[in-house]
């Protein structure tokens, strides 16, 4: 994404122009956008006339609208992000109050109008338009009939294709099904990895499976290469890494992100980052469970008494549609920076912001134990239980 | 065509005036019947004319209400009317008898008839009617069971009696719906009905609301076990077939039919098959308080399906109408009740391992079993197998009646019953011939396991070539082509181990499938991979296996690797526990490089041992036998002076000791599919489908549906262990060979099952899981991938409801954060791709077993306690 124009007054308000050129940045609209936000760009109307005669004629006229944001819509799929909302600058073809949905469309400037620019969505802008932190990786999670084919972005993982090819098991004096079954998916993934993975965007192409069907696939790969003469897999070879996970579903994509090999490949992208804080939360968890806290309430709790270290954020909650959760959550990032802790903001996108969002999409690591807080808890919970019997 | 000419043709006057008709008969209902529908009703009425004749007290008009609404299948039609002129006449015998009772209680009832017909008019109604899947069948009976409550307290007897007659046709003809205890639910069906009518759409959104939440209860009213023995002190919740079996006699309701029932039913007795009375026992056995002697004439085979998959909870919700209403209107339940825990507490104590126990034992103590979540019932054989005689014999009596009724009738039949035909005559007695089978040599399903390396393979190889499962030639040939490539130690595992892949690497990737026979029994040997990364193939092995062998590798240094923390000895031991598997031989192996050290030995078998009990395995259940796959020493026989210390059994000796466990032939019929191809067995066309049935019987010919997806195929041959067959029963390792099915339709996992009895699907569920030693805690939204047989599958444990005391089934604590290491707790799972096939532990042990796996490491095992949604 490219920055045209920012302007932001001393109360915040203000507007950014910005240019979108891959699918990622249409991600990063879709968390600055919220509802109530002017959004200006270009977008095609299909506008009616009606002659004298009555009949009635129709054309598609492209066309520069301003509308306020009502809902906002997003397919990570094919990266479509679509903005409902109600004309606001009138115009010949469209009146003022007139709904109209724009489709946010790649390499077309667009300016969106914000009351107040808040901390969290200038630094998304900041980001997004950070071409240097760029990392895209392509990897495929498979095991023996199952293939996940995904490209990892610094804030998207997509599957761009799932593979399901059911292999014969191996029967007595038999394997010949089996032993076909599996070229056969090989094959498939191939043809998944050639149609999706553009060699000149992707650094490194990450084969992931238990067992040595990782091995065996990437035989195959370059088996084939050679046979059929692909050029674009031949001149690549070196960035095909394999790692071992634990089986072929979206799951085990984190385990691959965190496995040391693809680490020093991909040091301080932000998604290794985000694994990394999330793996340490897990662990402080089971060893010191004082220290590590998940929900807005213990949080907070914490939070007021200064004890954050780190703090997990998923982006699903600025993305919240109420102003005051939205604040909310801003404050306590401000208040835990304010201290010196660390605030990371996961994206929903990845294994591990899902997680995350299973988690009520906040989590705290502290600084020092704060047993108090859950036995604050229990006694409420205690308090309410007996009020009700 | 557009609507508009459609109209334009219409004769509006005619229209109108049939419309006028219509309305008068339904008291100004809003009805429209179609043109397409009135030729139909025409076509209908002929045809039923033709084929009752002249019946008296059947009207024109009758036929017509009740073709609409069973909306055209004649042959229920017919059903039902027939049914009705029985009642009629019925009624006039009654007449002198009880008089008053049934002039309160037949209006109801004899309108729900035409009132219902009203009822079918909102399309979303017919669709509840007409719908076969579990889904509703399972959430209706709730309600139903529910309402007799009251019909039950205020009723009198004789009431009873001409309302299940009444309902009876009811009941014969809409089979889709009808629930467990089929008296019970069918008089209030009516009720039910007429309540729907005031409103049709609302209400039935509203009954299903309820039903759903009051399903939720009464299957949770199991688990305060506490509490209801304080309020009711001759009541106890738990529940089986045992409890019902056995309450069978002792119900003290069960009077001989009264003169006026016979009078009514004794011509259809004579044509029923003398299987007869043992189905009405049954019936009796499903716990309802206020039975009388009633025979169902046409029983459908839904009703029995459901009578077994929810024999449980129908005795719950009875226990919800004890704990409710205690009112002295019901002492013979009371009695009765006394009856059943009486019978409970003797089948408790007769065995330990019995059915009941396996929920009872989460909260009794019984530090043998501590983490058992499923015993596996020894005892309850020769009832069981009794009882599901009836379940299999029912439905061929079933089909019979059809075909009598008017084979002529049948060729708007739904397709289910068109494609699967066997003649009563050809069909095969499963269960007697499964008798005739087990007489014989027991078959059972061994599994072998154990860490990477310990030898399984080359164990066992050595013990079919032992046995002469192997023929010579093929064996010189393996030693041969092994030594060729530098591994001629593996010459045995090669037997096991066939794939390129696997004899170069020289370990065992997935499941080998052999069979071998010892002197008592005959085994269907399930060889698993050790190697970690291949668990989830070990899983799929391991949860089709009755018994196990665990090969440990006795080497200095070997042992102490697979059995540490990063060894699969003790996932591997802790897996095939919570899957079922009660009895275990430990191989000591590779004893030969320890000199045949008795200490070696010792040491092994004492680390081993406590870990086992600990593991929940008994110890009069483990066995231990030192042995060396690679030399054959002790494995069929033992050389002089190698083992003189040792002077038990040799391997074979050992499982051939191997305890028969219970088969769940009893319930619905169930396979689960590890395996696929395209291509019959032999010449046959068609899709090959192998894999473990969980439960019931199947025999060629037979339909069977594919869950999920629903598409159906018919059973074309069967192979059972190696040798093909008509039949097939539970614990049976098949291949069988579909046709008329879509091999898209199949996955890894899915379930075969009979069309009338498809198991259920769903994305949300709640379990009861044991936490094993985590590095990391659960804790809400806990991706992991779900184990239940070879299917496998991303998961989410979406919330932590609470964690249990596992000795005594206390709730320690309510909505916990995270889960440490090796709790007992309760949590919500929810499917992340799709929804997948699956059963409550209650209804069916295989099928409600799973595994937690996350990151190459078994988190947890546990079973399914509620479906808390069907469906996607």
């Amino acid at each position: 994404m490219k920055r045209v124009k920012k302007r932001i007054e001393k109360d915040r308000s203000g507007f950014v122009e910005l240019y979108p050129e891959e699918l990622e940045d249409m991600w990063h609209v879709y968390n600055l956008i919220s509802v109530g936000d002017n959004l200006k760009a270009t977008t095609i109307r299909r506008v009616q006339n009606e002659s004298s005669t009555g009949s009635v004629e129709s054309q598609r006229i492209r066309l520069t609208l301003t509308i306020t944001v009502e809902d906002i819509d997003f397919d990570p799929q094919g990266g479509l992000l679509r903005i409902k909302g109600r004309n606001i600058v009138e115009n010949k073809y469209v009146k003022m109050g007139m709904y109209h949905t724009i489709d946010l469309e790649l390499n077309r400037n667009f300016t969106l109008f914000k009351a107040e620019w808040d901390i969290i969505a200038l630094e998304r802008i900041e980001e997004a338009c950070d071409i240097t932190k760029q990392a895209d990786v392509a990897a495929v999670v498979l095991q023996e009939g199952l293939a996940n084919v995904c490209l990892v972005t610094q804030h998207m993982t997509i599957v761009r294709q799932r593979i399901e090819h059911p292999i014969p098991r191996k029967r007595k004096g038999f394997v010949t099904n089996y032993e076909k079954g599996l070229q056969k998916f090989y094959d498939q993934v191939l043809q998944a990895i050639l149609r999706h993975v553009n060699f000149e965007i992707i650094k490194v192409v990450i084969l992931a499976s238990p067992g040595f069907v990782k091995d065996q696939l990437r035989e195959y790969i370059f088996a084939e290469a050679v046979k059929q003469d692909i050029r674009s897999l031949l001149e690549n070879k070196s960035k095909f890494i394999l790692i071992h996970c634990s089986s072929g579903h979206k799951h085990s994509l984190q385990e691959v992100l965190q496995d040391p090999a693809v680490q020093s490949q991909l040091t301080d992208t932000k998604f290794a980052r985000e694994i990394v804080a999330l793996d340490k939360f897990f662990k402080m968890l089971n060893d010191d469970p004082d220290r590590a806290f998940y929900g807005w309430d213990h949080v907070r709790k914490a939070e007021e008494r200064g004890a954050i270290g780190t703090l997990l954020l998923s982006d699903e909650l600025f993305r919240s549609a109420d102003i005051p959760t939205r604040k909310k959550y801003i404050n306590l990032v401000e208040s835990v920076r304010s201290i010196g802790g660390k605030v990371l903001i996961f994206s929903s996108l990845h294994v591990s912001g899902e997680q995350l969002n299973q988690l009520t999409g906040v989590a705290a690591i502290l600084n020092f134990p704060l047993p108090d807080i859950e036995l604050e808890e229990d006694e409420n919970n205690q308090i309410a239980t007996e009020d009700n019997s | 065509m557009s609507r508009h000419r459609n109209i334009r043709k219409l004769n509006v006057a005619e229209i109108f005036e049939e419309e006028y008709e219509y309305e008068e008969e339904y008291g100004g209902e809003n009805f429209e019947m179609t043109l397409k529908h009135k030729k139909q009703m025409e076509e209908g009425k002929t045809k039923i004319k033709s084929v009752i004749g002249q019946v008296e007290g059947i009207t024109d008009k009758d036929i017509e209400d009740t073709l609409w609404y069973y909306y055209f299948d004649t042959e229920k039609t017919i059903n039902w009317l027939l049914d009705k002129a029985h009642k009629a006449q019925s009624r006039k015998q009654k007449q002198a008898p009880s008089n008053n009772s049934q002039e309160n209680k037949d209006p109801n009832i004899s309108n729900s008839g035409p009132q219902s017909q009203g009822l079918s008019l909102s399309s979303l109604a017919q669709e509840s009617l007409s719908r076969s899947t579990g889904r509703i069948s399972l959430t209706k009976l709730v309600p139903s069971k529910s309402k007799t409550t009251d019909s039950s307290q205020t009723a009198n007897l004789n009431t009873r009696i001409s309302q299940k007659l009444i309902s009876s046709n009811l009941n014969s003809s809409k089979t889709r719906m009808l629930t467990t205890s089929p008296n019970l639910s069918d008089s209030t069906h009516p009720l039910e009905q007429s309540s729907s009518i005031l409103d049709s759409n609302a209400s039935i959104s509203s009954n299903s609301n309820h039903t759903e939440h009051s399903f939720l209860k009464s299957s949770f009213g199991s688990q305060p076990l506490n509490f209801k023995k304080d309020t009711i002190p001759h009541f106890s919740t738990t529940d089986s077939v045992n409890t019902l079996q056995i309450q069978a006699p002792s119900n003290p309701l069960i009077a001989p039919p009264s003169i006026f029932a016979i009078a009514i039913f004794a011509k259809l007795q004579d044509v029923q098959l003398p299987s007869n009375d043992l189905f009405t026992f049954e019936l009796y056995a499903t716990g309802s308080s206020n039975q009388e002697g009633f025979a169902f004439d046409k029983p459908s085979p839904d009703d029995i399906v459901l009578n077994a998959q929810s024999k449980k909870a129908s005795s719950t919700s009875k226990s919800k109408q004890i704990a409710t209403k205690p009112s002295p209107l019901l002492p013979p339940v009371h009695t009765m009740n006394n009856g059943t825990k009486k019978s409970i507490d003797a089948s408790i104590k007769k065995s330990d391992d019995d059915d009941i126990e396996i929920l009872e034992e989460e909260y009794k103590e019984d530090e043998q079993l501590k983490f058992d979540i499923g015993a596996l019932s020894l005892d309850s054989e020769a009832e069981s197998s009794k009882f599901s005689f009836n379940n299999i014999a029912t439905p061929i009596k079933e089909s019979e009646n059809q075909g009598a009724v008017s084979p002529q009738l049948l060729p708007n039949e739904q397709k289910t019953q068109t494609k699967a035909n066997i003649k009563s005559s050809k069909r095969i007695n499963v269960i007697e011939e499964y008798k005739k089978r087990i007489a014989d040599k027991f078959p059972l399903n061994l599994v072998v396991i154990g860490h990477v390396d310990a030898g399984k393979s080359t164990l066992m190889g050595h013990l079919l070539y032992l046995l002469g499962e192997v023929n010579e030639k093929a064996m010189k040939q393996y030693e041969r082509d092994s030594s060729k490539i530098g591994k001629s130690s593996f010459a045995y595992a090669w037997v096991l181990d066939e794939t390129g892949e696997e004899r170069n690497r020289g370990i065992t990737m997935d499941i080998a499938i052999r069979k071998f026979e010892t002197e008592n029994r005959r085994f269907t040997l399930l060889d698993a991979p050790g190697h970690r990364d291949f668990i989830p193939n070990m899983i799929s092995g391991a949860s089709q296996a009755d018994v196990a062998i665990l090969v440990v590798d006795a080497t200095v240094g070997e042992f102490e690797s697979g059995f540490e923390a990063n060894g699969q000895t003790k996932e591997h031991a802790l897996l095939i526990r919570s899957l079922g598997v009660q009895q275990l031989v430990v191989a000591v192996n590779k004893l030969d490089t320890v000199e045949w050290s008795k200490a070696r030995y010792d040491e092994i078998v004492e680390k081993l041992g406590a870990f086992l009990s600990q593991a929940g395995f008994r110890k009069d259940k483990i066995a231990y036998i030192p042995c060396s796959g690679l030399i054959g020493e002790n494995i069929i026989r033992r050389s002089p002076g190698i083992l003189n210390w040792y002077g038990g059994e040799t391997l074979t000796q050992q499982i051939d000791k191997f305890e028969p466990p219970t088969r769940l032939l009893e319930k619905p019929f169930r396979l689960s599919v590890s395996d696929f191809f395209k291509g019959g067995i032999g010449n046959i066309a068609g899709v090959t489908v192998a894999g473990r049935i969980e439960s019931g019987t199947v025999q060629v010919g037979e339909e069977i549906i594919v869950i999920p997806g629903g598409e159906s195929g018919v059973v074309k041959s069967l192979i059972v262990n190696e040798e093909s067959s008509k039949w097939a029963a539970a614990g049976d390792s098949v291949m069988l060979t579909l046709t008329d099915l879509d091999i898209l339709q199949l996955k890894i996992g899915s379930i075969l099952c009979p069309p009338s009895q498809p198991v259920p699907v769903t994305s949300h569920f709640l379990a009861r899981i044991v936490v094993f030693d985590v590095k990391i805690p659960i804790t809400r939204g806990f991706p992991v991938i779900l184990h239940r047989q070879s299917l496998n599958e991303p998961a989410n444990i979406i919330k932590l409801v609470d964690i249990i005391n596992k000795n005594t089934g206390e709730v320690i604590k309510k909505n916990p954060r995270h889960l440490p290491k090796s709790t007992t707790a309760t949590v919500e799972i929810k499917l992340s791709n799709r929804p997948i096939p699956l059963e409550a532990f209650k209804d069916n042990k295989e099928l409600g077993r799973i595994m937690l796996r996350k990151g190459g490491e078994t988190v947890a095992a546990g079973v399914v306690v509620d479906i808390l949604s069907y469906g996607s």
